[in-house]
């Protein structure tokens, strides 16, 4: 039998989360990666049906239209793949599964290699 | 040689023995408990992780053996417990169910209903306490299978009910919602509606395993189960054929897209054994099962046969586990549940430390 490992053959889950800021988030994840995150940028990445093209994936929000103060009220996680916010712009219907998070990751490294 | 060496002794022994799916050895594992040694007679519990484990007897024997060995040992008895380690969650449902297996397969007629109710009865007869939601709202056959008759729930007070009880199970269906041959014709967002009430509204008590019975495909039940029950893992029921692989391996990736572990898959059907000649006959062909499995790395947890007499258990309300003990299928499904059983344990020991399903964090300022 091959060598078990801890690695999830559906990608890495969150192992921690919490607020760094007024405005960051941080996810601490169990393949030892840190993201942080700026509010502002999840919620413009916002991949709700009401702010995304569910058919072209074109983005439905204005550019500019949400403004430096949009925070979330609370986070939780929906089941055992994603993260749902409550923002205080009345906006709630977005489900961020964890393989998206990561791809929105805007820590130093990942930054680097795919800046927003 | 006094009692204090030979606790040494003994304790050094089963040191030697290894739970073979969770590769530590038993002591490490916490499983060995009230060990009394008076005048050489060793007596000692092992707490396995469940009572359906497939390799309970091995593991007792190797210890009996292994302790006889010892010099100065004049009697040894092993004595097998189960304690069922529950999975993980946070939710505020359920709260008394250790574990939940969802049991789904990518399309119908593959024997999804006769492979739950006789998993859960299977389980429930190794001493297991076991629950069983009928998920297929619009054709609710549990009670059927079980030979429960239609009756409502009773109330529980505040807006609950208590689950029907037969067989040793506890059973909750849309069939007893409504009266007998009415069909619940909703639409989809309703059905939502009745899962949650079948999560949340249900006194289900304390559980050991609750075997939900996913309807086919990947609808608004099976999204709403995935998405906010705490499921401890999936099984995938599919029959033999090539053409069934398409619709399962839909199943497969459904649970692994909401990262609900994939315990394995179960062939069902897989052969015909002939009462006239005693051959296997592959009515369904056959592979299916294995190309699931090595597709995705996931265990066999079990090939049931063809038997007609599955179907007349099914038709006459008693499950063929209960019905006809040493049937061919019989022994299929206590397997399964062996397997079954033994999957979440070893899932559960490889769990990293990750934030559940339920988890919430307020922000501040």
């Amino acid at each position: 039998m091959s060598e078990e490992t801890n690695e999830e053959p559906t990608g890495p889950s969150p192992s921690d989360i919490k607020q760094v800021d007024e405005s960051t988030l941080g996810i601490t994840w169990t393949d030892g990666h840190e993201s942080v995150y700026h509010v502002k940028l999840l919620r413009e990445k916002c991949p709700c049906a009401n702010c995304i093209d569910e058919w072209t994936g074109e983005k439905k929000i204005k550019t500019g239209t949400i403004p430096d103060t949009i925070r979330p009220l609370n986070l939780k996680t929906v089941g055992l793949y994603a993260i749902q916010f409550d923002w205080n712009d009345g906006h709630s219907t977005g489900l961020y599964p964890y393989t998206l998070l990561r791809e929105l990751c805007q820590c130093e490294q990942c930054a680097a290699k795919s800046p927003a | 040689m006094s009692d204090q060496d030979l606790q040494v002794k003994v304790m050094g022994a089963l040191k030697t023995v290894m739970d073979p799916d969770l590769h530590k050895n038993i002591v490490d594992l916490g499983f060995v408990k009230n060990l009394n040694i008076d005048n050489g007679k060793v007596k000692f519990d092992v707490e396995l992780t469940t009572p359906a484990c497939p390799v309970k007897e091995q593991l007792k024997n190797e210890c009996h053996t292994k302790v006889g060995e010892i010099d100065g040992v004049a009697e040894v008895d092993v004595n097998m417990t189960a304690a069922v380690r529950a999975s993980e969650h946070s939710q505020p449902i359920l709260t008394g169910v250790k574990n939940i297996i969802a049991v789904a397969s990518g399309k119908g007629g593959v024997g999804k209903s006769t492979v739950s109710v006789n998993l859960a009865v299977a389980l429930s007869l190794t001493g297991a306490k076991v629950g069983l939601m009928d998920g297929d709202i619009y054709g609710p056959s549990i009670p059927k299978m079980l030979g429960i008759p239609i009756t409502p729930p009773k109330s529980a007070g505040s807006n609950k009910f208590y689950p029907h009880e037969k067989h040793g199970l506890k059973v909750v269906s849309a069939a007893f919602l409504t009266e007998e041959g009415q069909p619940l014709m909703l639409r989809g967002p309703m059905l939502g509606g009745i899962i949650q009430q079948f999560l949340q509204n249900v006194e289900w008590g304390e559980l050991d395993y609750l075997v939900i019975d996913l309807p086919p495909g990947t609808g608004d039940v099976q999204l709403t189960l995935t998405q906010r029950a705490p499921l401890s893992g999936g099984v995938i029921v599919t029959t033999p054929q090539q053409i069934s692989l398409i619709d399962a391996e839909k199943g497969v990736k459904m649970f692994q897209q909401v990262k609900v572990p994939v315990l394995g898959v179960v062939e069902n059907m897989s052969y015909f054994v002939c009462d006239g000649c005693d051959k296997k006959h592959y009515i369904f062909q056959s592979g299916a099962g294995k190309q699931l499995s090595e597709q995705f790395k996931v265990p066999i947890l079990g090939e049931i046969p063809l038997i007609p007499d599955v179907v007349v258990g099914g038709d006459s309300g008693m499950p063929i586990v209960l019905g006809q003990p040493d049937s061919l299928a019989s022994q299929a499904y206590r397997q399964l549940a062996g397997q079954v059983a033994a999957q979440i344990s070893i899932h559960q020991s490889k769990e990293a430390k990750k934030v559940g399903a339920g988890f919430e964090l307020a922000w501040k300022g």
